[in-house]
């Protein structure tokens, strides 16, 4: 069954000249599946993510996540789906400074006011699962971007959620907290069968995933699946890139 | 472009930025000016405040002063705040530090010029209309308006002053921060404050200090002191008392993880230092505005109960007067002439003197029968038989009895050979004759001849005779200024003869004269109250208003993994429901502490209704601001969320 239902979503941008940021995207996810959304700039890639992040209307079409359509809710029961279905890793982390990363982590099940023992037990298998446990009493400030990252993936994961988005999640880290940020999504993906949807444009980090969908000028362009090795689907990766982004001598591509 | 022609065109081009903090300090000049047109009115001047009244202005000035150090200390650093970026941007394209420098003390400078400039004008026509008003609405003529040269010379000195100060301290503010955190614009959070015993230590022992000078008699000097242990024990009791209400909220993790709670009060501790700052200023000013309406409501308080409490209208008293026929006969025939009904009772009374602690106390002494035959004018009850030396001290509920009766003993001066037995001591509210008068003895028929033949054989004889006018039609109703009442007794006042030896006193022109005083000072005193209600409003709008940018990310990242709208609501409520209403409560201590010792040594002694009016008016007043501020704030906050 599919999580995440994307039919015939159209996003124009309303102005003296309108934008066509999206037109006609039907996409499908599955459960457990781990989906790259990829695309240059400007081709409607987040977009896309903030209409199944349920942040922007589509003018158009619709986005039905576990079978519901969020556009038509209320603010409060909006403000609920997004707390109990979606998990949402950003790339500036969005954490709290005032809060402790702990705190960081269980502030969407406290929203819901769930019960402390039930939080704390939530708490230590999201913190173990990422490798930040001896880190849960520390500030933000304190900590480093990689481990922050790591933080707003346990929050996004604390709760279950249906479907977790994760927007650019290593736009702004170094490549060994990138590679050890990627690792904790495959991994939660694996071992929890959670269904992910990354958007990105680090063909490094988009290897981590089981298919990617390429978007240019706002349609669908491309579809690639991942084979047994990752390091075949990077490559893959940067050649439809190339192809689709126009300037194949962009990239230096090396042939296997 | 030459560096000054730089500096004005940033303002001008950033008039956007700059004028919250232009408005926030010409606001402070415009209370400041305020405050000093009436402090330096030639008329307020003039009214006999006594030593103690003007002290209690002086600091008032003094506290104004320091709020508005510290409004504007506070607008300029949220103000440099949001150019971190500019001022990083002019570093690394290489301006020397003096250069910033001087581009902030001009831009300073400038905004400080202006907003005096601004603020007096809007101060002399805020003071203009309330003068208007005033006359307009009561009728008193009493404050003409004037010209303030006094009032704008201190005015302009003192914030020409304030604003170098504040221009070399936001030098100071830049100088630390590195250009990396300028150009970010994110300076490391705050470090939680500690909570220190010695500072606690302190604290108790400055308010223990304060509340201590506050009960010694009453001084100018034990005024200032009171004030500045008082405002200083305010600012400890906030430091310390929030890093332990936050430690309290945060102890139990049940109550801390739930709902928004853990949003709330993560977000308090956060910003703790900034919130005790605020709360004491606030607590401070609001505390000053709820003592000033007090005391004056009490004043008119007692000034109301003193004159229906009183049972007769005119009490002319005569020691051996010569004139003493012809002033009764003039005082019988005017009222006669005015058609006013009227009983005159004349009282033959003695005068005595009590030793106490090496000071002589005076009491006047009467017969039981007389006495009896009053108390249906006086509203009393009649006195049974005192035989002997057994007799009834009347004194006024203000005055300590202990003063006269030891062990219910009371022996005079003038009579040391007989000591009266006090049976009963009656204290109303008001001496049957009179505000003023001594207490009275009552003593047995039997026992005031035998005073009074003591007192004939004497040079100088203890007798005096009372002339007490009851006058029904004047009672029960308080009499209006222009009333015959008060212009009848203002003319017997004068027409009596004036030989030194006899007094007429009558309650209406008493009241009049009280209630002019203390309406005028009311007046002061309710516009000092409301510019200091608006500018704690005003400075906690400001504050929020600073941090409204970040609240407003935090809120949509928040919104973005699911919070909804009434829950940051919730959340945002709270917070600012407690900035709004911590300071009225602590000020309403404050007030009842302060307020009644001090209006104790005065003799007014109904108090609790007075302050718990004014602190009503002021929580009104409060939750009119707090449903404003907070329906605003949450407006913005709610368009930011997705």
């Amino acid at each position: 069954m599919n999580v995440l239902e994307v039919t015939a979503l159209s996003k124009i941008y309303p102005g003296k000249i309108s934008t066509r940021a999206l037109t006609d995207i039907h996409l499908g996810i599955e459960s457990g599946e781990f989906v790259g959304i990829m695309g240059p700039s400007g081709s409607g890639k987040t977009t896309l993510l903030n209409m199944v992040s349920t942040i922007d209307r589509p003018s158009s079409g619709e986005v039905k996540i576990n079978g519901s359509n969020p556009f038509l809710m209320n603010k409060k029961e909006l403000a609920l789906f997004r707390r109990r279905q979606l998990g949402f890793v950003f790339q500036d982390f969005n954490l709290l400074e005032t809060l402790t990363v702990g705190e960081n982590i269980v502030l969407p099940l406290t929203l819901d006011k769930r019960r402390l023992s039930e939080m704390k037990t939530l708490l230590k298998q999201a913190a173990d699962r990422l490798g930040i446990t001896d880190i849960l009493d520390k500030r933000i400030y304190e900590i480093s971007g990689g481990q922050r990252q790591r933080t707003a993936i346990a929050r996004a994961i604390i709760s279950s959620p249906s479907l977790i988005l994760a927007d650019e999640p290593t736009g702004s880290l170094d490549s060994n907290a990138s590679r050890l940020v990627m690792e904790s999504l495959e991994s939660i993906n694996l071992s929890t069968g959670a269904t992910l949807m990354l958007v990105t444009h680090d063909p490094l980090a988009a290897s981590y995933c089981s298919r990617i969908i390429f978007i240019k000028d706002g349609k669908l362009a491309a579809e690639i699946h991942r084979g047994e090795s990752r390091q075949a689907f990077f490559q893959k990766i940067i050649d439809t890139l190339s192809f689709w982004g126009g300037n194949s001598h962009e990239l230096s591509s090396v042939r296997v | 472009m030459s560096f000054p022609q730089f500096a004005f065109n940033n303002i001008r081009r950033n008039a956007r930025s700059y004028i919250a903090f232009f408005l926030s300090s010409a606001f402070m000049v415009m209370v400041f000016f305020a405050y000093a047109v009436f402090m330096f009115h030639p008329d307020v001047t003039s009214i006999e405040l006594g030593r103690n009244s003007a002290a209690g202005m002086k600091i008032a000035s003094y506290i104004v002063f320091i709020f508005a150090f510290f409004f504007v200390l506070y607008s300029i650093s949220a103000f440099l705040k949001s150019r971190n970026l500019e001022f990083g941007i002019l570093t690394i394209l290489g301006a020397r530090p003096g250069q910033i420098n001087k581009l902030i003390f001009m831009e300073n400078m400038l905004i400080g010029l202006l907003s005096i400039l601004t603020g007096m004008a809007g101060g002399l026509l805020l003071s203009k209309m309330f003068l208007l008003l005033s006359t307009k609405m009561i009728g008193i003529s009493d404050l003409p308006f004037y010209w303030p040269v006094k009032a704008i010379m201190v005015t302009a000195a003192a914030f020409l002053v304030l604003f170098i100060v504040i221009s070399a301290f936001t030098l100071l503010f830049i100088r630390k921060n590195r250009v990396l955190e300028l150009l970010k614009g994110t300076s490391k959070p705050k470090k939680e404050p500690k909570a220190s015993l010695l500072l606690s230590v302190l604290c108790i022992a400055l308010l223990a200090a304060g509340y201590w000078a506050i009960r010694q008699p009453l001084a100018p000097k034990w005024l200032l002191v009171a004030a500045v242990t008082g405002i200083a024990g305010t600012y400890f009791f906030y430091t310390q008392l929030s890093v332990l209400a936050v430690r309290l909220l945060k102890l139990s993790r049940r109550r801390l993880w739930r709902g928004t709670n853990l949003l709330w009060i993560s977000e308090m501790a956060y910003k703790l230092k900034d919130n005790a700052r605020m709360l004491f200023l606030v607590t401070v000013v609001t505390s000053l505005a709820c003592m000033a309406s007090s005391f004056l409501l009490s004043i008119y308080n007692a000034n109301r109960d003193a004159y229906l409490n009183s049972p007769f209208a005119l009490n002319y008293t005569a020691y051996h007067s010569a004139t003493e026929t012809e002033d009764t006969q003039m005082i019988r025939g005017r009222l006669q002439a005015e058609g006013i009904r009227f009983t005159e009772n004349k009282v033959d009374q003695l005068r005595g003197s009590v030793l106490d602690d090496g000071k002589y106390q005076m009491i006047e002494i009467l017969p039981l029968s007389r006495y009896n035959e009053l108390t249906p004018q006086m509203g009393s009850e009649t006195e049974a038989a005192l035989p002997d030396n057994d007799a009834v001290l009347v004194i006024s509920g203000q005055l300590d009895s202990e003063k006269y009766v030891k062990d219910n003993r009371l022996t005079m001066t003038d009579f040391p050979d007989r000591t009266f037995t006090v049976r009963k001591t009656l204290k109303p509210v008001i001496p049957p004759f009179g505000h003023y008068a001594s207490p009275l003895l009552v003593v047995g028929d039997d026992a005031f001849n035998l005073l009074s033949k003591t007192s004939e054989e004497r040079n100088r004889s203890a007798h005096f005779t009372r002339y007490l006018y009851k006058i029904p039609a004047w009672d029960d109703r308080l009499p209006a200024a222009d009333s015959l009442n008060v212009a009848l007794s203002s003319e017997l006042i004068d027409k009596q003869s004036d030989n030194g030896d006899s007094i007429l006193d009558t309650r209406s022109k008493n009241y009049i004269t009280t209630k002019q005083g203390a309406s005028m000072l009311g007046f002061i005193g309710i516009f000092i109250a409301l510019i200091f209600s608006v500018s704690s409003a005003s400075f906690l709008y400001f504050r929020l208003h600073s941090e409204l940018a970040a609240d407003q990310r935090m809120y949509r990242a928040l919104s973005k993994i699911g919070l909804s709208p009434g829950e940051m609501s919730g959340s945002a409520t709270k917070q600012i429901a407690l900035l709004f209403y911590i300071p009225i409560l602590v000020a309403w201590v404050q007030t009842l502490v302060v307020i009644r010792p001090v209006l104790n040594q005065i003799q007014v002694y109904e108090i609790t209704v007075p302050v718990l009016i004014t602190i009503g008016a002021f929580l009104a007043v409060q939750t009119l601001y707090f449903v404003i501020v907070r329906a605003r704030y949450i407006h913005s906050l709610k368009r930011t969320m997705v």
